[in-house]
Formats: C-alpha cells, structure tokens, sequence
C-alpha cells in the first residue's frame, strides 16, 4: 500500500503524517500538478490537499482526484476547514476527509488503513449489484479473495484454495516441433521454461501443470499477484519478437497465447495432480484452448477485477463471453 | 594489461611448444600487420631465432603494445578453426581463457571474441580499445522530447526519479548487450557497439528501450505526462577517443544524431537501412518501410496498439 498526498504546498503537506509515518518514508507528497499523471494501484490510498485554494479550485481539485482513482481509495484534507459540506464528499466516492481537528496531531497508520478498508468494503458492496457484463472491476474485492490462502508454504495438498490461473502457450505460424525437431523442440521448451518462471517470479506465480505444448501456473489470489500476471503477459506479448530472436535463438515468428481466469481448486503439488477435478482448473484450459488467441491476454470476468489494473485497463476490450462467463481480451500490439 | 609473471611464462611456454617461429609471426601479424620479429629483437635476419626467444619476444611486444587480448582470440580463433587450411591444435590455451575470466574478460564463443564481464565492470572502452582505434560501429542515439518543459512542469525529484529509470532501461538494453553507453547529457544519452554483433545489438536494444519505457509510462512514471523519446541508430566507422568531443567528431555518431534529430519523430525509434543486412526477417517485419532522411535510408518502430 502507498499513501499520496497532492498538495499545493509541499512544505506544509509534510507535516500532514504523523512522526513514524513521516520517519518511514510512507506518504509520497507531489505537487497538485501530477494528479493528472497519477495511476493509483488498488491497494493505494490518495489524498488531495485543498488548503490555500478557493471554491472553485478546490472542486476541480476533488473532481480530478476522483477521475484518478476509480478502482482506489481517495480522500480529502482540509486543514482549512473550508469543505462545507463534507458528507457529500462521501456520497461523491471519497473514502476519508481529513479536517482541521485531525491533522493538527498528523495522521496515523492506523488512519490510513481505515481509509482504505472503508474504501474497499463499499468497492464490494457496489460490486456485488453491478451486472455480471460490467465486469471490470466488477468481481468481489481483495480481501474476499484472501481468505484461505496464507501463502505457497501453509498450502495443504488435498485442501481447496482460490487461485489465479494463467494458461500459457507458445505457437508459430511453421509448426514448432517439425520445425526444430524432436531434441530442438525439447530445449526450446526447457529454454521457454526459464523465461517464463523468472518472469512470473514477480507474480510468486508456480507451474502447476504441464503439456507438451502449454503450461498452467497458479498465482496467490491478490491483486498484487494477478496485476504482476497481467503485466508479465502484456510485456511478453510485445517483446515477442525480442523474446524468439534472441533468447531463443529462432529464426521464425513466435506468438504467445495467455489466459487468466480466477477460480477454487483442490490443491496437488506440481507433478500429482493427475487427481484434480476442478472447474477452475478445466474452465481455464478451456479458455486457453479454445477461446484465447495467439498474440493476446484473455481475462474472465472472475479475475477481471482483480488482473486489470487502472493503468492497464485502455489496454483490453470486452471479447463477448465463454462458458457463460464474460471476456476481456488485450489490444494486440502492433509494430 | 598487466598479467602475473607465472601467466607470461605460461603464454610463452604455450606458444613455443605449439608453434614454430614462423607461425607466432605469421599470426602476430594478424593483429600487429607491420609486426617484425628481428627488427624487436634486434637480431639480425641472418641468425636464425629459436622458437623460445621467439615466444619470450612476442610475448613481451604484444604486452608492450596492449594487444594480448586481441592475440588470445586469434589464437582460440586458430586453435578452434586452423588457418589457410592447416590446422594448428595450441596446447594450454584453455589456461588462458580462464585466467582471462579471472582476470574479468569472458570468452563469449559465438562470436570468438572476449567482453569485459559486465557484472564487474563497463567501461567505455570495453577494457581493451585505445586512443585512436578504427573500428565498425554502431551508434544509438536517444533524446527525451521536451526535456525542459518536462523539468519547468515536475518537481526536481519526480523528473530525478524519471530519468534514473530511463538510465537503467537504457544501460540494460545497451550493456547486456555488449554495448556501452558513452555519455547521458542532461536529456539524452550517446551508446556504441562495437564488438559482437553489434548491428544487431544496436537494432534491439533500440526496440527494448521503447517497449520498456511503454510499460514505464503506464506503470511507474512519477511525472505528470509520459516520458517520450526519440531513438536513432546507424553504422559506421568510429574513431575511438577516451574524449567525447573527439568521438562527437565522427561522421557516423554526426549521422546518428541527426537522423534521430532531423527524422524520428516522438515516441519512434530510427535505425538506417544498413543495419538490417544481418538481421533476420522476424525482426525486420516489426519496422516499417524505407523511408529518405538526409543521413540516407532508414526504417520506424514504434509501440503501436490494435484500434479498440
């Protein structure tokens, strides 16, 4: 989680956390200017700072913060005391508003993370009556889908657990295994292993199962995780080219396929999972092989919410639905 | 270079038991063309010198003249390949190579040739060219578009964080490439290759930079709009100088700063055609046409995203 804090007046704004927080470095102060460039992620918590601006400077401020952060918490600070009104700043979507009685003493962590759970829990209320087709962001919010997993070392073989699923594979226009034959097509695979898992170590993402011609990874169910799944696969997709010429020695075009799906299964170490049974599990093969397409992402409206972050969200568009549920698919890149 | 006394005793013990005097000379002169053994030695060219007084002279010259480096590889060149026809097997030169390694150069065997380890250590000069050294280059060239309204409009620590990540985006695409990056000037940076296969280093580092910075932009970037820029690239032969103004006076970094100047837009990255002849097809398809510029012909990539 980071705290930002978008003020007129730096100096002033320092003040605005209390001593620890201050001492850790946990507010980024900025200038009100970069709001337009802000891109929250949805575990950030920003604030704008109204003192020293009049009315109408003051709601083009509040208008612009809330433009920013539509999937995030944000809130007001008014050591001015100049909001007249500011439950009507929580009907706007705010999720704190800072006044001059609070920010005497600086604001605390534990202020901070109320902010943002308020935040989150009425993100899930207004997800929950939202129509199964507005999916972005539409899926059951963070915490909800934390429960249960306490990460790779607590996972019990035989429990159930949600999961991010991420179906790669990588194709070519020649046939990779006629083209680089039996021993070629196996290096190539080892070679493309690699790549991928240190790609995906960011994402704390496991190869759970493993065909000749794809692989299923499972990524701990936040949105941490899912966000670093989807921004592996975007870069992988545009560095294609790069990723076959270079580091893989091919003389051809590779394309990747991926999909992300998010779901509860069984879990099974990688290599026992010949007993799963799991409608996570086949409705992610399903959407890898039979729906997602060389040269994109494809996303279910279960992990839409979690997988599509603000600053990527330009990057995909609705591809109808599959097995009843909604798609979103990447914008292909275009060299 | 300076190389331990047990490591010239052990080059002039390899030379002496795997060839004649005829061949060290013939092969010095692979590197030093003007190379003459009686001449250094001051042995008359009536008197014939033994194949250790041999060793021990070439040795001490090629130290002398900093091209040991350079003598190694055409010796791993000649032991791996032979020469005009005749193989010449030279026992020992694994030692070398791996004192060499310990020493901070890696033998990178595709292209025969030694590159200082870049996780030690990247300098301009790749630990082994000097003052004045001729060799093909390739040449990229970046800018950052409006760099001063960018610096007018963001705080001082936004635009320092901004362009340390541009640093590191631009040094890992140009260093892990066997590249160096030879200068950053307040808003862009001059980077050469000149070893390996340096066209095409220079080719997809110039694609890497873009598409990182496309990330960067979306994901990282502290300032208020997108960090844009322009990239060039163009071959040619450089001059090399330990001074930047004496490598800025080379027709092929001239080029190179022009065509990213005159002929890249924003967001674009430029290289000239002749960098393409050694680059494969799957590559190529990802730029455009040939397009004139005043530097010649020249090719754009650029992120570009499917309508929605």
């Amino acid at each position: 989680m980071s705290v930002y804090l978008f003020s007129p007046d730096a100096e002033a704004a320092g003040r605005f956390a209390d001593e620890r927080s201050s001492r850790n470095g946990a507010v980024v102060v900025l200038g009100l200017e970069a709001i337009k460039g802000h891109r929250p992620d949805r575990r950030d918590l920003s604030y704008v700072d109204l003192r020293g601006l009049d009315e109408a400077a003051g709601r083009k401020a509040v208008q612009a913060i809330k433009r920013r952060c539509p999937g995030s918490a944000w809130g007001v600070v008014d050591p001015d005391g100049a909001v007249a009104d500011p439950a009507a700043l929580f009907f706007a979507g705010a999720s704190d508003y800072i006044g001059p009685a609070v920010i005497g003493s600086g604001v605390d962590a534990a202020r901070f993370k109320a902010a943002l759970a308020f935040g989150r829990r009425r993100e899930s209320a207004a997800e929950a009556g939202a129509e199964a087709a507005s999916f972005v962001g539409g899926a059951p919010a963070d915490g909800d889908r934390e429960g249960g997993f306490g990460g790779w070392k607590a996972v019990r073989p035989g429990s159930s657990y949600p999961f991010c699923f991420l179906y790669a594979t990588a194709s070519s226009p020649a046939n990779l295994k006629t083209s680089l034959g039996e021993a070629g097509y196996v290096a190539f695979r080892d070679r493309l292993r690699h790549i991928m898992q240190q790609g995906l170590a960011e994402a704390d993402a496991l190869l759970w199962m493993e065909t000749d011609s794809s692989a299923l990874y499972l990524a701990p169910p936040y949105a941490a995780n899912a966000s670093a799944l989807t921004e592996f696969c975007l870069r992988t997709l545009l560095g294609a080219p790069l990723i076959g010429y270079e580091r893989l020695c091919l003389p051809f075009q590779l394309d990747f396929t991926f999909a992300v799906h998010y779901g509860v299964t069984e879990f099974a170490p990688p290599g026992k999972t010949g007993t799963i049974v799991s409608e996570a599990v086949n409705y992610s093969y399903h959407l890898g092989v039979k729906r997602a397409e060389p040269g994109r992402l494809t996303i279910s409206a279960d992990a839409a919410g979690l997988a599509v972050p603000g600053r990527f969200s330009d990057l995909f568009a609705p591809a109808g639905s599959f097995e009843g549920k909604s798609i979103l698919h990447s914008r292909r890149f275009w060299a | 270079m300076r190389l331990k006394s047990s490591t010239i005793s052990l080059c002039r013990k390899i030379l002496y038991e795997s060839l004649t005097t005829d061949a060290m000379v013939r092969f010095v002169r692979l590197v030093e063309p003007e190379y003459d053994l009686h001449e250094r030695s001051g042995i008359p060219v009536n008197i014939p010198i033994t194949n250790q007084m041999a060793a021990e002279r070439i040795v001490t010259d090629i130290l002398a003249d900093d091209r040991f480096i350079d003598f190694v590889e055409v010796l791993v060149k000649i032991d791996a390949e032979g020469h005009m026809g005749r193989s010449y097997p030279i026992k020992g030169l694994g030692q070398i190579v791996k004192i060499l390694a310990q020493d901070g150069f890696v033998l990178d065997r595709s292209t025969g040739q030694f590159f200082e380890n870049t996780n030690e250590r990247a300098s301009p000069d790749w630990g082994r060219l000097h003052e004045g050294d001729e060799r093909q280059t390739s040449i990229l060239r970046l800018d950052v578009v409006d760099n001063s309204a960018l610096v007018q409009r963001n705080r001082p620590e936004c635009v320092d964080a901004a362009f340390a990540a541009l640093r590191a985006i631009v040094t890992r695409a140009v260093v892990g490439r066997f590249g160096r990056v030879w200068s950053w000037e307040g808003d862009g940076a001059l980077a050469a290759f000149m070893f390996g296969r340096k066209e095409r280093s220079a080719v997809l580092a110039g694609m890497e930079i873009l598409n990182e910075l496309f990330f960067f932009n979306r994901a990282r970037n502290p300032l208020d709009s997108p960090l844009r820029v322009r990239i060039a690239a163009h071959s040619g032969l450089v001059r090399y100088s330990d001074s930047l103004m004496e490598l800025l006076k080379n027709d092929a970094v001239k080029d190179a700063i022009q065509m990213e100047a005159s002929a890249t837009p924003a967001d674009t990255f430029s290289a000239s055609s002749n960098l393409f002849l050694s680059i494969d097809r799957t590559i190529q398809d990802r730029f455009g046409p040939d397009r004139q510029s005043p530097v010649g012909d020249i090719r754009h990539y650029a992120v570009n995203l499917e309508k929605a």
